[in-house]
């Protein structure tokens, strides 16, 4: 046997190690204790919202390629299902599974075991809620009618109640911590919980009218991923990169640059949404030349991350974390440099009012965060339900539908939506050939969503099996090939 | 339920050779259970030696290196910082509304812009109403302008109801009317209402010259300041003039 099998008896021998070593997995063993029931929570009802979310956003593309399609009814019109997509995923799937990443990852790097957990069932129970209520809203047509804010300010309510809950217990448990030095992922969450609340509170104020009203629904939407959904992701990538490799993260340097460079530029961005507007011209040349200036942060995360993972590259054949992850990393980096080039005014007056800008946005949320979270679950998950994923290859399947959905959903509609802007400033041509020219894009984009389908329901069938710890018992990790084991090099 | 598990158990051992065929019993009770603060029940010894196998494999918590920052990363920012700072200044619009204050556009031909006034447009805008698009007017209640002995024996007489009203009875192509007609001094200007006069005094089968805005403007003069008309008063004036 060249690639020798591990069996029961190793998997032993490397557990019994000197005292400390079997003290320090003893600590670990109670802190994943500690946050399992809250966690759970948050993955199981993100991943239901997910697996919803999913479903509303391909209804919502197949009625580019069959408009008359459910059009008679009116709670699956296509001005209702689009936002119910976007807001199930945005804060359902993505922050509350972002938000059991970030119990787990604190309580891990604090070396702590998770205080206050009953605020934690509040916030979860207060969130889904929300969510709930809000999506209710969004099928019946009440509509708040700004992107990214659909939500009814009751369910709004209910959510940055929610956030209040869950930011309590996770800086309780940083005031408790066992460690000196903060390793990035904490700078990322604890930032977080700083600004997401003033954001959301200050966003919902209502006392914007007009102009005003437009710079702010672009200034939340924008700062939405900026101090929430990107440092949710930024702090997975920067946690799971080594700790599945093995090594330290490269540069401490490099992570302060990255770090304060995306504090000082990215909440500038938002304008950059409104080029062509009524705005002041020196707010969006402002917003430019933050949205380039994003480049730095950028640059640093993703100079950071490969300086890291270099020589490791193997590793990505048989981790199924690593996988996910890195290909979040990657994301994001192509997604930022996407981003800085398309607020440029000759770039934008072509690409945003197009299929462009949702190919964009998906490579970010889902290209990039999604991907991450993905990957931070497929970790956290046999550590806290204490079993093995039971199926490797619905793992492999997950990975591929969603590796190969998102790229081709992204590469279909920034070519289509390139044609389409393009079509569209030619005064010679009517809209409607702007509009025939899209569809077979289209038609790409919704097999990608199917794809990305597939692999949801994959993902959530094997995320059942493990919290019953149903599907065979297996002893060793859920590695997507098989791997030698020796004492050097440790199986991750 | 133990049944199936066993089933599937030993389907994913052939599916996944490396996993180890292991002679232990699948877990009897469903993994949520009431006890315990966890949702999870960690009864079975089974599942303490997985978990332990499970975090005793995996790396330490990660740490920071502090290998310096490549150079290349610092030149790129600062030129970046150098060519936006650039941008800034060129793009800002001096952080002023001065950027906003468009010229008017010099329009292609000779100096003043000439804007022609359409007497049928201002009809269909401000007489029709009443008159009617056929120029027939209501009977009864609106006078006709087709063959209109007042509109058309001379052009003074409907410069002057234009411009100030009129108001009493008055018999038009031998019919009576009695109502009133609104001022326009105050709402066309000189070109407008001679433009909508010789629009009238040609349309409707009428064919009687066009009204010049300086006759208007001389008219507008003369009686600045005075109320409605009566038809007697006007008749009074057109026999004067002769």
């Amino acid at each position: 046997m060249a690639a020798q099998t591990t069996t029961k008896e190793q998997f032993i021998s490397f557990a019994s190690h000197t005292t400390e070593e079997v003290s320090e997995k003893q600590h670990r063993v109670e802190i994943d204790d500690s946050v399992t029931s809250p966690v759970v929570l948050y993955f199981l009802t993100g991943i239901g919202w997910l697996v919803f979310g999913s479903l509303a956003g391909l209804l919502a593309a197949l009625k580019f390629n069959l408009p008359d399609w459910l059009g008679g009814t009116p709670f699956l019109t296509f001005g209702r299902i689009r936002p119910v997509h976007l807001n199930s995923v945005m804060y359902g799937w993505a922050s509350l599974a972002g938000a059991g990443m970030i119990v787990w990852l604190t309580s891990r790097l604090c070396r702590a075991k998770i205080k206050e957990t009953w605020a934690l069932y509040v916030s979860a129970v207060l969130w889904n809620i929300g969510v709930a209520f809000g999506l209710v809203s969004l099928f019946f047509g009440y509509n708040q009618g700004m992107e990214w804010l659909e939500f009814p300010k009751p369910a709004g309510g209910l959510i940055a109640l929610g956030f209040l809950f869950f930011a309590y217990s996770i800086v309780q448990t940083f005031r408790k911590r066992q460690v000196e030095h903060l390793y990035v992922s904490l700078w990322y969450i604890l930032a977080s919980l700083i600004w997401f609340p003033l954001l959301y509170v200050v966003a919902n104020l209502g006392i914007y009218h007009g102009v005003t009203e437009a710079a702010m629904n672009w200034w939340f939407g924008h700062n939405a991923l900026a101090v929430w959904f990107t440092p949710i992701g930024l702090a997975g990538a920067y946690y799971f990169i080594p700790k599945v490799i093995g090594r330290p993260i490269y540069s401490y340097y490099l992570g302060l640059l990255g770090f304060w460079a995306f504090a000082l530029f990215y909440n500038w961005n938002g304008i950059h949404h409104l080029v062509g507007g009524p705005l002041p011209t020196w707010l969006v040349t402002v917003s430019i030349v933050a949205s380039v200036m994003m480049f730095v942060p950028v640059m640093a995360v993703a100079v950071n991350h490969h300086l890291t993972t270099i020589g490791h590259f193997r590793m990505l054949k048989y981790s199924p974390t690593l996988r996910f992850v890195v290909f979040g990393s990657m994301s994001y980096t192509a997604v930022s440099f996407q981003g800085s080039i398309e607020s440029l005014r000759s770039f934008s007056e072509v690409a945003h009012f197009t299929q462009y800008t949702i190919g964009h946005a998906h490579l970010g949320v889902y290209g990039f965060l999604s991907m991450i979270l993905f990957g931070a679950i497929y970790y956290i998950m046999p550590r806290i339900a204490k079993w093995e994923w039971p199926y490797p290859k619905l793992i492999k399947l997950h990975f591929w539908m969603s590796a190969v959905g998102i790229a081709l959903y992204v590469v279909a509609l920034n070519m289509g939506g390139w044609i389409q802007g393009t079509m569209m400033n030619d005064p010679s041509l009517p809209f409607i050939a702007s509009v025939n020219a899209t569809k077979p894009y289209l038609w790409a984009r919704s097999l990608g969503g199917t794809m990305m389908l597939v692999g949801h329901l994959a993902f959530a069938y094997q995320f059942l099996l493990i919290i019953y710890r149903s599907g065979p018992t297996r002893y060793v990790p859920a590695w997507f090939e098989l791997r030698k084991t020796t004492e050097e090099d440790k199986p991750v | 339920m133990t049944q199936r598990r066993k089933s599937k158990k030993s389907e994913g051992d052939k599916r996944a050779p490396q996993s180890v065929p292991a002679p232990v019993e699948p877990i009897q009770q469903p993994a949520f259970s009431d006890e315990g603060d966890s949702f999870i029940d960690s009864d079975s010894s089974d599942v303490h030696k997985i978990h332990f196998r499970i975090v005793s494999r995996e790396q330490g918590e990660p740490e920071e290196g502090f290998e310096p920052t490549p150079s290349w990363v610092w030149a790129v920012s600062v030129l970046l910082l150098f060519a936006m700072g650039f941008y800034l200044g060129k793009y800002g619009g001096s952080f002023d509304t001065i950027a906003h204050q468009v010229e008017q556009p010099q329009l292609p031909g000779s100096g003043e812009v000439k804007i022609e006034v359409k007497g049928d447009m201002v009809y269909a805008g401000v007489c029709q109403a009443c008159h009617q698009a056929d120029g027939k007017g209501v009977e009864g209640k609106y006078p006709p302008l087709g063959g209109s002995e007042w509109l058309l024996q001379d052009s003074f007489t409907p410069a002057r109801i234009v411009l100030y009203g009129l108001e009493g009875e008055i018999r038009v192509k031998g019919k009576g009317f009695n109502n009133k007609m609104p001022q326009f001094h105050d709402k066309l200007s000189n070109e407008e209402i001679a433009a909508a006069i010789s629009f009238a005094r040609s349309a409707f089968g009428n064919k009687a010259p066009a009204v010049t805005p300086v006759e208007i403007d001389s008219m507008r003069r003369t009686y600045t300041g005075r109320m409605a008309w009566s038809a007697a008063e006007l008749e009074n004036l057109r026999k004067k003039q002769k």
